[in-house]
């Protein structure tokens, strides 16, 4: 075998990644092979963090100051010759298979964030449910000021409160490492909300952040407005469940107008009803940054419905929307599938649970003959033929399967048959 | 755009087929256009042949960046890009060398793919074999090795 240089055998050898029982095979090929692949063997260990032998190895990197701490639990320390390699330092994620099962709770927390302030190789950390509470929040919070390695932090469902919350905004204000960010379901209410909103006008590096689920008010999102306006590194955003309201989804929405950054917002179940899905279909006639937009369970009604389809006509970068669930009826599905004529960029549409009747079913199969571009579109649970009972039924009508099965005039007929035989 | 392989054979082709591979694209930015021809003493006739099929078939695809490249799954290969790997081993890792010293990145992604596939499922001895590399552990480094990280073996 002729002699590569290094950065192709690692290109080689990425493509191995996850597949462990192959990685093992290589590394006892030769020294080079093996120095090569011990840092990538080691990088995620996933589900293996349970392993009694990869835990073994885990207590031999120790030093006698970490065993030391081990001692009031009683573990018997493996008896072997200090390591080959410094395996632990080449681990750049840990995922919750280390704790799967036990909650580590505040202390637990409070144990990361200490290993968090001098680590420097490890880049995802995920520490759901493990009921951090506000003091493990606030440690890992800390960490972070001092932190410059760590990329993705999950603490979803952590009870970490508007404390914990706030703790986390400041250290978004120093922190510039950290890209990922999820603080789903973590009761910050509408004061943790609005620090973290706040801290957004400061940090530039964040690019994703999930607030879901933290009984967020209006506040918030007039909050979070004013920080988009200021913000330049942030694509995503998720705010699904939070109580913003009309008002809240209003802010939002003029920000949007402006906004060069964001890619993807989810605005799911935040009670925008008709007043807020208006001023937000309007805002995407002037946005040319968004591609996904979730707004399904907002009651939006017809007349919101028919803002968004008209807003379709106009914009050209949208490529998913969701609007499950938001009592368009067979008027605004029609409003949609017309629109459908027109936009030449959105490739994912779910109108699912809309009560559309066969008439707005037909719509849209009318309208597939002329559109190109959508990809899938989800008309599932809604009342065509309801009479019969097939409304359940859920199916996902796939517009290129279709496509290749008829052939031009043909598929407007087959397709609205298609409709009213499976839905 | 004029090239000259390692032996001095000289290659013409489009610009915008040379501007698949970074190096090239980056010198043309700075010199220009020009009659001269670009020399690569790294690159041999036979390979750069190779690279400018590869690089002609794909001209029209948009240009990866990491991002997107990240989620591709590591199986995909379609079958032109298939058939263009079929090849002796010491031209796949010819065209290896070339991709990273040209830095054409599909190109790269696609031969390294090609390896990496010729070593799933394969035991150490057998992939010595494969790629006729000699061991040079000592039986206790071997077994300290597979000791050490026995732990991927498991479910």
């Amino acid at each position: 075998m002729i002699a590569l240089p290094i950065e192709c055998y690692s290109a080689i050898f990425n493509n191995l990644q996850n597949n462990f029982k192959d990685l093992f095979s290589c590394i006892l090929v030769n020294r080079q092979w093996c120095r090569i692949i011990i840092p990538i063997l080691w990088r995620d260990p996933k589900k293996y963090f349970k392993n009694v032998k990869l835990i073994e190895m885990f207590l031999l990197t120790l030093n006698a100051k970490e065993q030391a701490l081990l001692i009031p639990f009683k573990i018997t320390l493996p008896s072997q010759q200090k390591p080959l390699f410094e395996y632990t330092s080449y681990i750049t994620s840990v995922n919750n298979y280390l704790y799967h099962g036990i909650s580590i709770g505040p202390e637990g927390g409070k144990a990361f964030a200490d290993a968090l302030c001098i680590n420097i190789t490890l880049k995802n950390l995920n520490l759901c449910r493990n009921n951090l509470d506000s003091e493990g929040g606030k440690a890992l919070a800390d960490a972070l000021c001092k932190n410059v390695t760590l990329t993705s932090l999950d603490i979803c469902a952590n009870n970490l409160g508007s404390e914990g919350g706030r703790a986390l905004a400041d250290a978004l204000c120093k922190n510039t490492a950290l890209m990922s960010l999820n603080l789903k379901n973590n009761n910050l209410r509408s004061e943790g909300g609005k620090t973290l909103a706040d801290a957004l006008c400061m940090n530039a590096t964040l690019t994703s952040l999930n607030l879901a689920h933290n009984k967020l008010g209006p506040e918030v999102g007039k909050a979070l407005a004013d920080a988009l306006y200021k913000n330049t590194a942030l694509t995503s955003l998720n705010l699904q469940g939070n109580n913003l309201g009309s008002e809240g989804g209003k802010a939002l929405a003029y920000a949007l107008c402006n906004n060069i950054i964001l890619t993807s917002l989810d605005l799911a179940s935040i009670n925008l009803r008709s007043e807020g899905g208006i001023t937000l279909a309007d805002a995407l006639c002037k946005n040319n940054t968004l591609t996904s937009l979730y707004i399904c369970n907002n009651n939006i009604g017809l007349e919101g419905g028919k803002a968004f389809a008209d807003a379709l006509r106009i914009n050209t970068t949208l490529k998913n929307l969701n609007l499950s669930y938001n009592a368009l009826k067979s008027e605004g599905g029609k409003a949609f599938a017309d629109a459908l004529r027109i936009n030449t960029t959105l490739k994912n549409l779910d109108i699912s649970y809309n009560a559309l009747k066969s008439e707005g079913g037909k719509a849209f199969a009318d309208a597939l003959c002329i559109n190109t571009t959508l990809k899938n579109l989800d008309l599932s649970y809604n009342a065509f033929k309801s009479e019969v009972g097939k409304a359940s039924s859920q199916i996902f009508i796939t517009h290129y399967d279709y496509r290749t099965l008829c052939a031009g005039r043909m598929i407007c007929g087959k397709y609205a048959c298609f409709i009213e035989k499976h839905l | 755009v004029k090239l000259t392989s390692s032996e001095g054979t000289e290659f013409i082709i489009d610009r915008k087929v040379a501007e698949k591979s970074v190096l090239l694209k980056n010198m043309l930015e700075d010199v220009g256009e020009s009659d001269m021809a670009i020399p690569l003493p790294n690159v041999t006739g036979p390979i750069l042949n190779k690279v400018i099929d590869y690089c002609t078939h794909h001209r029209d695809d948009p240009f990866v960046s990491q991002e997107d490249d990240s989620k591709k799954v590591s199986d995909d290969i379609d079958d032109w890009d298939a058939e263009f790997c079929k090849v002796d081993q010491g031209t796949l890792f010819e065209l290896i060398l070339s991709a990273n010293y040209l830095d054409i990145k599909p190109l790269l992604d696609l031969t390294c793919k090609t390896v990496a596939n010729m070593i799933k499922g394969k035991t150490p001895d057998e992939i010595r074999k494969t790629f006729n590399i000699t061991n040079d552990f000592t039986p206790e480094e071997e077994e300290h090795v597979r000791k050490e990280n026995e732990w991927c073996e498991e479910r």
